[in-house]
């Protein structure tokens, strides 16, 4: 008898692990909302999803690559370069809408840049075999400064109609810039976890060589992951520029850190802690509400990194040792 | 089976050896041939005390880079590298300000950057939470730290500070005066930095700590099996990296007489570049000290030349970009081949 509850209670333990990292995000939601009367209004909580949409996209470009690339430190997959990706795609949009452009015309030009530089990072690594973490540091820096030359650092300003709609048009109750959110993560949550493409890179990600074996043809779909990467780094860029209204120098420098926080942190939502595009969604979410939450509650801006840092050590501490006990092998 | 033989020594011949070997520098290579280019293009370029300029201003970046080889070599990364330099510079300038002397003043700074280190090591080694992720919470925490001590980011100037911490920066151990009238003034920097390299080089090389840091960063399970102590030695790596980079931001701040909040992103990006570009100059594809020096002074050239060219800043990352991609390529390239 008392076995059976035992064994009851460790299933109803591991029922719970499950869902340690969701917990977590559910507690610091409790106390802003405990704290702040408006922070559990629809309202704040569009703002709260439209502020996060852009960077949740990229997020989601992020995981795809450290899915398919393993968590080795030296030889793993990252790109660097995807936050200046997004802003290489602003700029150009913004700059050719302002030399007279469609947006139409001036998009598609940006979008397709992104996936050049997209394909250029996936021809260094899969060909070239150069370390992902080098190749994409270089082609950071070639992007930062191809920003500089484009915007000549200045802030370049887009009064376009199609632009000012997308970043204000609502459509069933909800406005637009959440629906593309909604429509990518989406797609990508299909793609990578209930497809035979899904397998293939997971199985690239666990193990290359043997992936190899079994007949997966590796360099085609690690090239894929990080087309797939710019493809979303430049639909985030739309984004971007509507909700700015054009370009701002330095935003590719403020999204780095951002997109790897919330790439590398979307472990902390899976059971078996690896990426995956649910827990890259909430972890965006969670890094935009940490950001609405405290200004809400007025915690002077000096504390508000300080505060992020510190919750994010937490609720990763947390979620890795509750993963940890519930596991067998350590 | 004579015929094998024969076959076998033509393949192991001096000359061949000697261009294989040629070949395994490539990225060497690249960096002497960048070098040429800035010669003929820049008259100056190859003067002594342009030279001079050069190495005191990639002293910094040489000893960030130095320190982050450790955490590199065990294994793990540090982003927290540029929180050590920050915090390194302001605990020693604040020091200063209230009156202490440069001794302790540079020791509480050191003490800053190994506090950084153990910080970091508790969640990666006692709660193994991936480096990647804490080092980047305490770049938050650091960064936001710094600015509630400087009043949201304004620099600390301190114009009268002590002669022997201004010397640690400012100070030089060479100075010639050629005929034409320049000066080419080699930096006291350049002696620390290169020393702190030799010491780290043997070090990585040749003591057992060293050795067992690489045996970690290959496969930490099978350090553990074979009875190294993971934990302890790891934490000893994110310490060491700590005070390395802690003493770079006192150097830094020595060369400006002030702490400037937040100056340490600077450096966190070339010394994560110069510290993966000596892994593709080792046979192993192991981290070390010699190709991280060469990749430091490599984006100290490009840097330099570009600005004795009178190339805008805008341009610079540009080149820089270019030039790391196509000395990686090379030098894939070539070792593809050679396989």
């Amino acid at each position: 008898m008392s076995q059976v509850a035992v064994s009851n209670k460790a299933f109803n333990m591991n029922g719970l692990l499950k869902y340690s990292g969701y917990i977590a995000f559910i507690l610091i939601a409790v106390y802003f909302t405990w704290s702040s009367p408006v922070f559990l209004t629809l309202h704040n909580v569009k703002n709260i999803l439209l502020q996060s949409s852009a960077l949740g996209i990229v997020s989601c470009g992020m995981t795809a690559i450290l899915i398919g690339g393993g968590n080795h430190v030296i030889k793993g997959g990252i790109d660097l370069s995807l936050a200046n990706n997004l802003a290489l795609n602003v700029a150009i949009t913004a700059v050719l809408i302002n030399q007279g452009f469609s947006i139409i015309t001036a998009f598609s030009v940006a979008f397709l840049c992104s996936v050049l530089i997209g394909i250029i990072n996936a021809f260094s690594i899969i060909k070239l075999k150069i370390i992902p973490l080098l190749s994409t540091l270089a082609m950071m820096y070639l992007l930062q400064g191809m920003v500089l030359l484009i915007t000549n650092n200045t802030v370049v300003n887009v009064t376009d109609p199609v632009m000012i709609s997308l970043a204000t048009t609502e459509v069933l109750g909800l406005p637009i810039q959440i629906w593309i959110f909604a429509i990518i993560g989406g797609t990508l949550y299909i793609l990578f976890h209930h497809s035979i493409f899904g397998n293939w890179v997971h199985a690239i990600g666990g193990n290359s060589q043997a992936a190899i074996n079994a007949g997966i043809n590796v360099t085609l779909i690690v090239g894929l992951t990080y087309v797939i990467a710019s493809i979303t780094a430049a639909i985030a860029g739309l984004l971007v520029s509507a909700r700015l209204s054009g370009s701002v120098p330095g935003i590719g420098d403020l999204m780095l850190l951002d997109v790897l926080l919330a790439g590398y942190m979307s472990a902390i939502f899976s059971r078996l802690s690896i990426p995956n595009m649910t827990g890259a969604i909430l972890s965006a979410i969670f890094v935009g509400m940490l950001s609405n939450g405290f200004t809400l509650i007025n915690v002077p801006t000096y504390w508000v990194y300080a505060i992020k840092g510190a919750l994010i050590l937490l609720a990763v501490s947390i979620t890795t040792i509750q993963q940890r006990r519930g596991t067998v092998h350590g | 089976m004579a015929k094998l033989v024969v076959k076998n020594s033509v393949h192991q011949s001096p000359v061949l050896r000697l261009g294989s070997n040629t070949l395994h520098y490539s990225t060497l290579i690249a960096l002497l041939s960048v070098v040429f280019i800035f010669f003929f293009t820049v008259p100056s370029f190859l003067s002594m005390n342009n030279l001079a300029n050069i190495l005191s201003q990639s002293a910094v970046l040489a000893l960030v880079a130095i320190g982050l080889c450790f955490i590199v070599t065990s294994g793990g990364i540090d982003l927290s590298i540029a929180v050590s330099f920050d915090l390194g510079a302001m605990v020693a300038v604040i020091a200063l300000q209230s009156g202490l002397g440069w001794i302790p003043a540079i020791l509480l700074g050191l003490t800053a950057g190994a506090t950084v280190g153990l910080f970091n090591s508790f969640f990666v080694v006692k709660l193994k939470i991936s480096a990647f992720l804490v080092t980047l919470g305490t770049l938050f925490i650091g960064e936001s730290i710094e600015k509630i001590f400087t009043r949201g980011g304004e620099p600390i100037y301190l114009p009268g500070m002590d002669e022997a911490f201004q010397f640690l920066g400012r100070g030089s151990f060479l100075v010639f005066e050629s005929s034409t009238g320049a000066v080419a003034n080699f930096k006291f920097s350049i002696l620390l930095a290169l020393f702190i390299a030799v010491v780290a080089h043997f070090t990585l090389k040749r003591t057992v700590y060293g050795r067992k840091l690489y045996a970690i960063g290959s496969s930490q399970e099978a350090a553990r099996l074979s009875g190294i102590p993971v934990g302890r030695y790891t934490i000893y790596a994110f310490v060491i990296t700590g005070v390395i980079c802690a003493l770079a931001g006192i150097i830094g701040s020595s060369v400006l007489t002030a702490f400037t909040p937040l100056s340490g992103r600077y450096y966190l990006m070339d010394a994560i570049g110069a510290v993966f570009i000596s892994s593709t100059l080792s046979r192993q594809a192991r981290v070390n000290i010699p190709g991280t020096i060469i990749g430091v002074l490599f984006f100290g050239i490009v840097a330099n030349g570009l600005n004795l060219m009178g190339i805008s800043y805008y341009w610079q990352g540009v080149v820089r970009g270019i030039l790391i991609f196509l000395i990686l390529a090379g030098n894939s390239i070539i070792t593809n081949k050679r396989k």
